[in-house]
């Protein structure tokens, strides 16, 4: 799981099933994505250089976990 | 006396929920080509025999109502075009930031002809297709469809009136395309004129029992681009062609490039981009009149490797929150 730093404050306007759907997030916060839509336009604003990866976490596989068990 | 053509305007506003239509446009502007409202009343003779060579009837089996206009792009109004296209827009100080979202908004469109105002709801966008040649104004084509039209108590009062706004020009802009991306051959800034057309493969759900569409649906979004550039030599060509613009056989598979083309109207700018385009051009025509030798370039704009949006819009200026 990714989160992302907001070095500014974000208002983001979209849609979910054609509803419209409003995300705000403050300067300076770090944001963790709730929904794959939310995670979608985050990676996009990413690469916009809008905000900045704050961490990623791959989900290990069963046998990384077992390894480091 | 007859109905003066002239004295046309459209308006847009993005609704809360579909069937829910806005009483007044957010943004209206005037339009340089196409109608104010379209309507598609589709029938056809009866094929049956009878005692006579000719056709009993007509069968109607639907009526579209839907849009199809060209404008300028006005800050304002091309932001909120832009983002009932691609579904998503971040807005952080002046600045939106445009991307493809996994749903878009639904619509009321406003027509105006003279003192008749009609109104489509729950209208999405079909194609938005931005287009310029030289440094003529950045020309604006938009289309889609809706379900139901409010044929006689639509309302036109704006909340912003476009109609005598400035608009994007490619006049102080910036042009690039790089038909290789990071890679070996360089970015030109050659662009003499260009196409960026947006389509989200819009289908309206027809249902038995309702002459209107009970529902328009978007598909995937479908970004082609295409430039004319001035060439002062083969690699553009060649690089397509083969992967590299020393190559000499022609490669398995694309090179992905990239482009970037911003328009400005004073202080406000929009920037049109994409990050993973996969390139084509014929060869450039010979000419005996002469002239500089132009390349055409056909450009497929897809999401990057790891996903994400196919495609970026960002607008400094317009809406002062997100549309």
């Amino acid at each position: 799981m990714t989160t992302y730093t907001c070095p500014e404050a974000l208002e983001i306007s979209t849609a979910a099933d054609g509803v419209p759907v409003l995300l705000t997030y403050k300067a300076g916060s770090t944001v963790t994505p709730k929904t794959e839509a939310e995670a979608q336009i985050l990676a996009d604003l990413c690469a916009a250089g809008v905000v900045s990866v704050a961490s990623s976490k791959t989900p290990k596989t069963k046998a990384a976990a077992e390894e480091t068990e | 006396m007859p109905l003066q053509a002239a004295l046309a305007q459209v308006g847009v506003a993005k609704q809360t929920a579909k069937g829910t239509a806005i009483a007044n446009p957010e943004y209206a502007f005037g339009i340089t080509d196409g109608s104010i409202l379209t309507v598609d009343v589709q029938q056809e003779r009866e094929a049956r025999t009878s005692a006579y060579l000719a056709s009993t009837g007509v069968n109607r089996t639907g009526v579209v109502a839907g849009f199809d206009f060209s404008c300028r792009a006005h800050a304002g109004s091309i932001g909120l075009l832009s983002f009932l296209t691609l579904g998503t827009d971040t807005f952080a100080t002046s600045t939106h930031t445009l991307t493809a979202g996994t749903s878009v908004n639904y619509a009321t469109i406003f027509g105006k002809q003279g003192s008749t105002v009609y109104a489509l709801q729950d209208a999405k966008v079909d194609s938005l297709e931005f287009s310029w040649d030289g440094n003529a104004p950045l020309g604006v084509k938009a289309s889609g469809m809706g379900t139901t039209v409010n044929y006689s108590t639509a309302t036109f009062t704006p909340g912003t009136d476009d109609t005598y706004a400035v608009y994007m020009r490619p006049a102080g802009g910036t042009f690039s395309v790089d038909v290789d991306g990071a890679s070996g051959t360089a970015a030109v800034s050659t662009i003499t004129s260009g196409t960026v057309t947006l389509s989200r493969n819009l289908q309206e759900i027809m249902v038995s029992g309702t002459i209107t569409p009970a529902d328009v649906f978007e598909g995937a979004l479908d970004v082609d681009v295409s430039f004319d550039v001035v060439i002062d030599d083969w690699n553009l060509w060649r690089t397509i062609v083969t992967g590299t613009s020393a190559g000499t056989t022609a490669a398995a598979a694309p090179t992905y490039g990239t482009f970037s083309c911003q328009f400005t109207d004073g202080t406000n700018t929009l920037t049109l981009a994409g990050s993973r385009v996969a390139f084509t051009a014929d060869v450039p025509s010979a000419d005996p009149a002469g002239g500089p030798l132009t390349l055409s370039l056909a450009g497929l704009s897809v999401m990057p490797l790891a996903g994400g949006t196919p495609f970026t819009a960002t607008l400094v200026g317009g809406k002062g929150s997100a549309y």
